[in-house]
């Protein structure tokens, strides 16, 4: 059985800005370093290493705190782009990734092919990385661990090579490697010389049974990974932005990744949130909604943009993540093919484009009421289903006004009156007589005289306009 | 001379034999403003009416509003909402009119632009006083690219000359409504005909039995009633 093990040396400093400067990740707990770039490593630091011997070594060393959880969520990452390729994956958190390779060599046609794959996939990622094979799990991990790429597939160089990795690489407690040092004991060849049951004698069982994985008389458990049904992304940014307008190459290239995750599944998705981690501040969160099933990144970015245009951020934001709406199967619209005139969108684009820019509340749709009182019928919302008219009715204005308005010039009525009454069951009844009116400069309104009380005298009220 | 080459080079003076010829056109629904117009309204650019707010503008477009039922009708910052049980009634569907409500200028023409050049609206209806001349030029450019018309209501008379493809003036008589067209392009000012709403809108046209100018109606008098 053929196994890919994928190390991880850099995760989260390669996930950053790539830069000349010497910079490294420095575990906050211990000061060491963890993770080093390249100029680091040419000024001769190395992992592990005291933060003050660092800084010694290297003046202008450039430090970031490790966050092993970041780290892991990047490798999550890692895993559902490669999953692409691969099919049977493990995670080793918080930085390897082990593949079944040889259920995959049949469908690639030999190796040479299902890593290339791979290593397409690992370089658009532009992170570093140490891939080696084995012919159990634990001997692939072995080899990645301790910088040792190895691409071979013939078995025999397989079972040798291991053998010669030093025994610190492994994952022997500190204390059994202290006790096999004393002994003369530095690589696994020497250690295997000796019988498995003398040794048992004299290491603890987590290391014995450690031994007996790398030697194939265990079989180490395997749980596959799945990727997750919903898209996520978090994005640290290299330095805080303060305008919403930086923030958009970064949140870009997570869009493109929507993309592409909703094209290998053929889904589409309605809406996404977008949360902008603010310092000290609860995050803001930013909705675009597309109005019907979408995947195009270029589409998502219109709707960006324009939503941009009013987000204000209080503090410069440090990060964000994009979490989409779960996906679900595109049905093709039908569009003419010979309809020339058809522009670059279609309905259901421009009122997402206009919600975005406007507000939902500038389309001016209230919910559907079928009711006879003009306050209470207003246009459903696209799509939410039809009214139908009721053409029983005298003739109703084609403009209304939301609030009746105050109508004090000379009117001549033309129809009228018809009332318009109760509404018991809502508490808000209405008496009203409407009229049909045509005013000096010959518009015609529909008013109606509201009754006065002791303290005003009756009064007319402008309703509707029959524009 | 020197100064009228410049004016010529920059657009500034249009000459009477490079008129284009109007661009194509949709039939209005009246025959009289039919033949007045050559054809009908523009199917694309920019046109403008001047109006009264309620006598009738709007039922003078509703025919050209029912020309495509497939394509959105957008109201840009009526004076009112649109009352479903009207339009309903002349067979405009709910979903194929679009209201929006913002007071901002800029945002009103940003949507008017986006509206006209998505190709997926018929009309574009826009109620603004004061608009500029690089506006109205963008908007003929967002017309032409989505193939559709914007309509621009005014009340109140300008003195501005706006590159309008079709300019008219509407007034309020008796038995209907009194179009003339006070703009073309590639045409003269013509009227002004008169549409009766005698046939399509009996209850909105004054018989002949009561005169035009009846006695002001005040509170008072209802109440005896």
């Amino acid at each position: 059985m053929l196994w890919l093990y994928l190390h991880f040396p850099a995760l989260q400093l390669n996930s950053l800005a790539p830069t000349e400067q010497p910079r490294a990740l420095v575990c906050e707990r211990s000061h060491t370093l963890v993770q080093l770039n390249g100029p680091a490593r040419a000024a001769g630091l190395t992992p592990a290493m005291g933060l003050a011997m660092a800084s010694s070594l290297c003046r202008q060393l450039e430090v970031i705190p490790y966050n092993a959880e970041l780290n892991t969520r990047r490798l999550h990452e890692m895993a559902r782009q490669l999953y692409a390729a691969s099919a049977e994956i493990m995670l080793f958190e918080p930085d390897g990734l082990l593949f079944k390779a040889e259920s995959m060599l049949r469908y690639y046609g030999g190796f040479t092919r299902y890593w290339s794959t791979l290593e397409r996939l690992l370089n658009a990622e532009q992170v570093e990385v140490i891939p080696a094979t084995g012919l159990r799990p634990a001997n692939a991990r072995l080899m990645a661990r301790a910088g040792q790429a190895c691409l071979d597939t013939a078995p025999e160089p397989l079972e040798q090579q291991w053998q010669w990795i030093a025994l610190q690489h492994s994952e022997l407690p500190a204390k059994t490697l202290s006790q096999l040092h004393q002994l003369g004991l530095f690589r696994f060849a020497e250690l295997l010389q000796l019988p498995m049951s003398e040794l048992a004698n004299r290491l603890d069982r987590d290391s014995i049974s450690y031994l007996r994985t790398l030697t194939g008389q265990k079989a180490s458990p395997v749980h596959y990974f799945a990727p997750p049904a919903y898209f996520e992304h978090y994005r640290e940014l290299p330095w805080e932005l303060s305008t919403s307008l930086l923030l958009r190459e970064y949140v870009q290239r997570s869009l493109t990744s929507l993309e592409q995750f909703l094209k290998a599944r053929a889904q589409v998705t309605d809406a996404f949130s977008l949360t902008l981690h603010q310092h000290q501040l609860a995050p803001k969160v930013v909705r675009i909604e597309a109005g019907r099933g979408e995947c195009r990144a270029r589409v998502w970015q219109r709707l960006l943009d324009v939503k941009f245009e009013s987000v204000h951020l209080d503090t410069p934001a440090s990060g964000f993540t994009l979490r989409a709406d779960p996906g679900y199967c595109d049905s093709p619209e039908h569009r003419d093919l010979f309809d020339q005139a058809s522009g670059p969108c279609n309905r259901a684009e421009l009122i997402a484009l206009l919600r975005a820019k406007l507000g939902a509340e500038a389309l001016g749709y209230v919910p559907l009421a079928d009711d006879h009182r003009p306050e209470c019928v207003a246009f459903p919302q696209p799509g939410t289903g039809t009214v139908t008219a009721d053409t029983a009715l005298a003739l109703r204005p084609s403009l209304l006004l939301k609030t009746p308005r105050l109508y004090r010039d000379p009117l001549s009525i033309v129809t009228g009156p018809e009332r318009i009454t109760t509404g018991w069951w809502d508490q808000n009844s209405v008496i009203r007589d409407y009229y049909i009116a045509r005013n000096r400069q010959g518009a015609w309104l529909w008013v109606f005289l509201a009754q006065g009380d002791k303290l005003s005298s009756p009064a007319w009220y402008l309703h509707g306009y029959f524009s | 001379m020197h100064t009228i080459d410049q004016l010529l080079k920059s657009r500034l003076i249009h000459r009477g034999r490079d008129l284009a010829p109007p661009g194509t056109l949709q039939p209005s629904g009246f025959t009289p403003l039919d033949q007045l117009l050559g054809g009908g309204f523009p199917r694309v650019g920019v046109c403008r009416i001047r109006s009264t707010p309620g006598i009738g503008e709007l039922r003078l477009l509703l025919p050209c509003l029912l020309s495509e039922t497939a394509k959105l009708s957008v109201f840009i910052s009526p004076p009112g909402s649109a009352y479903p049980d009207f339009w309903q009634a002349r067979g405009v569907a709910a979903e194929q009119l679009l209201s929006i409500e913002t007071q901002s200028v800029p945002q009103k023409l940003w949507t008017a632009r986006e509206c006209l050049q998505s190709g997926c609206c018929n009309a574009v209806i826009l109620w603004q006083e004061a608009i500029r001349l690089s506006d109205v030029k963008r908007l003929q450019l967002a017309a032409a690219k989505g193939q559709s018309c914007l309509w621009i209501m005014q009340a109140q008379p300008t003195t501005l000359s706006l590159p309008l493809t079709l300019s008219l003036r509407l007034q309020a008589r008796a038995k209907g409504l009194e179009v003339s067209i006070t703009k073309r392009k590639g045409g003269w000012p013509a009227g002004p005909v008169c549409i009766g709403w005698q046939q399509l809108w009996p209850d909105l046209a004054l018989s002949s039995a009561i005169p035009n100018n009846s006695r002001p109606l005040q509170p008072h008098h209802l109440q005896s009633i």
